[in-house]
């Protein structure tokens, strides 16, 4: 029979409620950002060893040649589909301000780049990064890769990290449209840590496998033309009000380390 | 008090190798959890105190770079260990490898049950995750992955110490 003396059952329990107490009053939050600010160049340094045994486990486990063109020629399609979507867009853009009010082009979207320092237990689900509100983050803000290609968006902000949602997360919603074709809008939201879903997409609008989705603008802080993924999957169903679009990402999550956000 | 401040350390350390490198690895490997892995071995060898304050120590210092409610991290952990610990005494009393595997596994069960249903608890209205096909599977492969290592790991420490029994239990003579 195991017995913990009262006594000493009431000081852990006090101990315990003082510790959550002194969390959600925010008077431990000094200790812990400085326990984070100490630890997260540790946990980037580890998690940047963690993605490179990933990276060697992915090319022992396919033939290593073909592999590694693979890889070359999807990196350069990213690449250029990345900045083929902006283009277009900014093109796009571009002639409707000139014909109404004789703007120039747009500079080039600010950006922060962020170490990744862990993520959740579950893979798909989210990952952590060493930038916060001290580096003037805040919730909504678009994570993209090296190509340009989103990644996920800015969930949590604390004072010097923040979590963001894989763009496969359940919880992760994009104002997305169809690159080239600005008047077929849905949102893209993440379906089971693998895929992404067009939501809200028309019976009538015409969609074809291959095409690109990319950000639609409409939604606050993030920028038009970010490539989100490529249609694989069109389900129309007669009784149903919208199509079923499903996305395939262009990224591994396994491989990220490092990541970009779009400030507005 | 020594091994308790060491046990805590090193339950932190193991804390931030689960965190930054083990999480991060490709399916399957990022399965096993290695603070319960350690938390068997220090509640067998040394006891309910001696797995208690590292529990504690590894929870909080996860929950400090957790998202999730504060606490639940901590919380999860110490209430695993002490409903295994009440099955220890209760049914496995020796140190056979039968009585590891089981505690291991009641140890991820309770801690996943604790750590996934508490926020239920606490916010019932609020979607927490989707308990679909590929939920239940990543449960069942860390159970899974838990139990082998934990094999491998009670043969390689019991070449090291003679703490262990083996895994058919001999006759003793009662003195």
């Amino acid at each position: 029979m195991f017995k913990f003396p009262r006594k000493k059952i009431f000081l852990i329990g006090a101990g315990a409620g003082l510790l959550i107490f002194l969390h959600f009053t925010g008077l431990s939050r000094p200790a812990e950002n400085s326990i984070r600010s100490f630890l997260n160049p540790v946990l980037s340094r580890i998690y940047f060893l963690s993605s490179e045994w990933n990276k060697k486990y992915r090319e022992q486990a396919s033939r290593e040649d073909l592999f590694n063109k693979i890889a070359l020629l999807e990196a350069q399609i990213k690449k250029l589909l990345a900045e083929n979507a902006g283009l277009r867009a900014l093109e796009e853009e571009n002639r409707v301000l000139r014909e109404h009010l004789n703007f120039s082009a747009q500079n080039k979207k600010p950006y922060l780049l962020a170490n990744i320092v862990a993520r959740s237990d579950d893979q798909s689900s989210s990952f952590i990064i060493d930038k916060g509100r001290a580096e003037g983050l805040i919730a909504g803000l678009a994570v993209v890769d090296e190509n340009g290609v989103v990644v996920g968006k800015v969930a949590v902000v604390r004072e010097n990290d923040a979590e963001v949602y894989f763009i496969t997360n359940h919880n992760c919603k994009l104002a997305a449209s169809l690159e080239g074709v600005g008047e077929i809008a849905g949102i893209a939201r993440g379906n089971l840590g693998l895929t992404i879903t067009l939501e809200f997409v028309p019976q009538a609008a015409e969609i074809k496998t291959g095409q690109t989705v990319i950000t639609s603008g409409l939604e606050k802080n993030i920028p038009r033309g970010l490539v989100i993924g490529k249609v694989f999957q069109i389900s129309k169903e007669n009784n149903e009000l919208w199509q079923e679009v499903s996305l395939e990402p262009f990224f591994q999550p396994g491989e990220l380390f490092v990541v970009g956000i779009v400030l507005p | 008090m020594h091994f308790k401040i060491a046990s805590c350390l090193f339950i932190v350390f193991l804390a931030i190798i689960q965190l930054a490198f083990i999480n991060g690895l490709a399916s399957p490997f990022f399965q096993p959890n290695l603070i319960l892995l350690t938390l068997v071995f220090f509640l067998v060898l040394a006891g309910l105190e001696a797995a208690f304050w590292p529990a504690a120590a590894g929870g909080l210092f996860l929950d400090i770079f957790s998202f999730s409610f504060f606490g639940l991290h901590a919380l999860s952990l110490v209430l695993a260990v002490l409903f295994s610990y009440f099955l220890l005494i209760k049914f496995f009393t020796n140190r056979s490898l039968y009585s590891f595997l089981t505690l291991i596994f009641s140890l991820t069960l309770f801690y996943q049950l604790f750590f996934y249903g508490l926020p239920w608890l606490l916010e019932p209205f609020r979607q927490h995750l989707i308990l679909n096909g590929i939920f239940w599977e990543a449960r069942l492969l860390e159970l899974i992955l838990n139990l082998a290592v934990t094999f491998i790991l009670f043969y390689l420490v019991n070449f090291i110490s003679r703490r262990f029994r083996p895994v058919f239990l001999r006759k003793e003579k009662k003195r």
